[in-house]
């Protein structure tokens, strides 16, 4: 065989491979680039793979971030590249590790809540809620419905509020401006409601162990009812925008397959294992704050591309206005926070009439509660996958050990997988589907 | 329509014929069904530990006192016989291994053995979710060893979860998983980086977290907390305790900035503003 005829082999191959790429239904790459060993390019891979074919080409290595819009915040990505296609993705993070498992260990439980918003500030609600439902399990503490309901909506609201950002910015990824500011509308009004309800619009900590800080203002269920009328336009509108964009179908389709099996292997959990068909969802498989009593469905897509990953988001949105929906109609008048004075802080009045009240308030405040000894795990789900906290208690009041289950941390290895053969561009929009939050990456 | 492999479908079609003739037979096991296992709590106020399970039809009730402050109500019920079809113990007893008294359903397994263990679930179904770093140093309570690794073992299909806790000694090394699961990636270079323990086998076993110049693993109970001198790349040297006085304002300071301003001097290092009617 000459050089030329490798070189037409070349050419063919790559054709191929394009072609592939193109035919919606066969929807994959070559098998022989979705091995599992996709850590490491061979040497051989390096030396007689897809070459260009009649220039003299090496192989490149393309720096990306760390500060840089698409990275989605602090990541820097060194990716390999031969002509237009990527060899290998190393990922390197840390950038915004800040040791929040280290300062857990150093403040009270209850002290904990302001931290664990600010691991994954786009579904601030999610850490909250894996936090105290943990410190609760070990407490045996006993959450009032009114508080379980309202969690349950906020859950569902910062859901929404995750996936806005997903649907603006992942867009914006891809050079589409328009959807960006449509999303950001519904995310605004959102924000809104976070604010009426805790005074925060991000990083809420409005959650306590055993209940909440404070009820909920008058008026805000109704506040509620018309943002969902108004998120449902919002969703036609994005689906009528993109999801039926034949520019954006195209850079989406068939671009970054992750097969179940791979998915699975990778640990890949939430909107980005669903949308390779495998369909676990904690709210239904694992229910917490009575999501069991909710009627919603878990969505799935078989394609497991970048496309079905983009389309399970806005899917999603649907369910969550369901549920909270019927939350809103659950919502009934009574207590936010567990009566247990060893607990929850007692009610303002009293501490003026109740020399008791004062005592437990100064114990909670400068001491904390002391669960017994033990090490629990609740996974909850949030917009990106099992968010669970391990924590180990040895009967102190601070945790002795806090260990954050990150979705985006384990969710960012499909990067390393899901980009090898694929081009540079496709590369942002697989990065911009698997959705990290570096703030959950680095912790 | 099942997007996955015909060997899940076919042990998801065993389970559901098993679900109707086993002795569970009529029990709803259905993942939509939503079963939710009964929390264990285990209490340990010195051997012997007591087990607790928590069951809403016996409503009798303990005060769990600790440190002299009462703490919760635990409802009090003898175990239930074990028909959740997300018990483990029949797969810890195939497996040969030894449950740990905790809350969640954990399992004691020997170092050497881990990857055997692992790859037996691996062939079972099962993901790795996790990988929890351990360090026992000032535990108030005895444990076997100083540092231990937890991974978070969970089946997709059937919910099953469960924890494989391997006890290990400072320095003492641990067979990798990512040869069973490459989720384990990640997660190991992630206990390495802030819990010191190495993984054999591991083909990629670097820093994740922390910067490259920092030395020690951060999570290990005797990393010292506090401030540390910094010595900036322009020169500039920092020293937390001078740097506090300046703020407040006692002393002019290291760095300068804002301490002397607020006691009205300083003045030609005020901070430019916008000149009157606007820019030139």
């Amino acid at each position: 065989m000459t050089l030329k005829d490798q070189d037409r082999t070349a050419v063919k191959e790559r054709e191929t491979l394009r072609d592939l790429r193109q035919d919606p239904d066969s929807g994959t790459l070559p098998r022989r680039q979705m091995t599992p060993d996709h850590q490491e390019s061979t040497i051989d891979e390096r030396l007689h793979g897809r070459t260009g074919a009649l220039l003299h080409t090496e192989m490149m290595s393309l720096n990306v971030g760390p500060q840089h819009p698409s990275t989605h915040g602090v990541l820097r990505l060194v990716v390999d590249m031969d002509g237009e296609y990527v060899v290998k993705v190393t990922p390197h993070m840390g950038y915004l590790h800040t040791g929040f498992e280290k300062t857990f260990e150093n403040r009270t439980y209850q002290q904990g809540v302001t931290y664990a918003p600010r691991t994954d500030y786009l579904h601030c609600f999610s850490h909250e809620l894996s936090y105290v439902l943990s410190v609760e399990k070990l407490l045996q503490a006993e959450v009032p419905e009114r508080a379980t309901t309202i969690r349950v909506i906020l859950h569902e609201l910062g859901r929404m509020h995750s996936h806005l950002v997903f649907v603006g910015t992942g867009l914006l990824d891809l050079g589409a401006l328009t959807p960006f500011f449509y999303a950001f509308r519904e995310k605004e009004s959102l924000q809104d409601l976070f604010e009426a309800v805790c005074g925060y619009r991000m990083n809420q900590g409005y959650f306590r162990v055993g209940g909440l800080s404070r009820d909920i203002p008058d008026g805000w269920p109704a506040m509620v009812s018309r943002f969902l009328v108004q998120m449902e336009k919002g969703v036609q509108e994005y689906t009528t925008l993109f999801a039926n964009n034949p520019i954006f179908q195209d850079r989406a389709r068939g671009v970054g397959i992750i097969p179940p099996d791979v998915a699975l292997d990778l640990g890949l959990t939430g909107p980005n294992l669903r949308a390779s068909g495998v369909p676990l969802d904690n709210r239904k498989d694992n229910p917490y704050c009575g999501y069991e009593t909710y009627d919603f469905e878990v969505v799935t897509s078989p394609d497991g591309d970048s496309l079905a990953r983009f389309n399970m988001r806005l899917w999603e949105f649907g369910e969550s206005i369901k549920i909270v929906r019927q939350a809103l109609e659950r919502l009934r008048p009574g207590p936010v926070s567990d009566p247990n004075r060893k607990i929850s802080l007692p009610p303002r009045h009293e501490l003026e009439t109740s020399m008791e009240a004062v005592i437990h308030h100064f114990k909670l405040v400068t001491e904390g509660f002391h669960p017994p000894v033990g090490e629990v795990y609740v996974p909850t789900e949030s917009a990106r996958g099992e968010v669970g906290y391990y924590i180990v208690s040895d009967g102190g009041s601070m945790p002795y050990r806090v260990k954050i289950r990150a979705p985006s941390f384990v969710n960012l290895q499909a990067l390393e997988y899901a980009c090898v053969g694929a081009q540079f561009a496709d590369l942002i929009t697989i990065l911009a589907t698997i959705d990290p939050v570096l703030g959950d990456v680095d912790r | 329509m099942d997007p996955v492999t015909g060997k899940n479908d076919g042990q998801k079609v065993t389970s559901e014929a098993e679900r109707l003739t086993g002795p569970d037979a009529g029990r709803q096991s259905s993942p939509d069904q939503a079963q939710v296992k009964p929390a264990q709590i285990v209490v340990r106020a010195d051997p012997p530990a007591i087990t607790v399970t928590p069951n809403p039809a016996l409503p009798v009730t303990v005060e769990v006192t600790q440190g002299g402050a009462a703490v919760g109500r635990m409802p009090v019920a003898a175990p239930t016989p074990p028909a959740d079809p997300r018990d483990v113990t029949g797969l810890m007893a195939e497996l040969g291994l030894t449950e740990d008294d905790s809350a969640e359903p954990t399992a004691l397994v020997l170092p050497e053995r881990l990857r055997e263990v692992a790859q037996a679930l691996k062939a079972r179904g099962f993901m790795l979710m996790d990988t929890v770093g351990l360090d026992y140093l000032t535990y108030t309570q005895p444990r076997p060893k100083r540092f231990a690794v937890l991974h978070n073992i969970y089946h997709p299909r059937d919910h099953r979860r469960l924890f494989l806790r391997v006890w290990l000694d400072e320095g003492q090394p641990l067979d990798s998983l990512y040869p069973v699961w490459k989720a384990a990636n990640y997660l190991e270079r992630e206990v390495y980086d802030l819990m010191g323990v190495e993984f054999v086998g591991h083909p990629d076993l670097r820093k994740v977290l922390t910067p490259d110049d920092l030395e020690g693993h951060p999570l290990r109970k005797d990393f010292p907390l506090g401030e540390t001198p910094t010595l900036f790349r322009d020169g500039r040297f920092l020293d937390p305790a001078a740097f506090r006085a300046g703020v407040t304002g006692q002393q002019s300071g290291l760095t300068g900035y804002r301490g002397e301003l607020r006691r009205g001097r300083g003045e030609d290092r005020l901070p430019p503003v916008m000149p009157e009617g606007g820019p030139k």
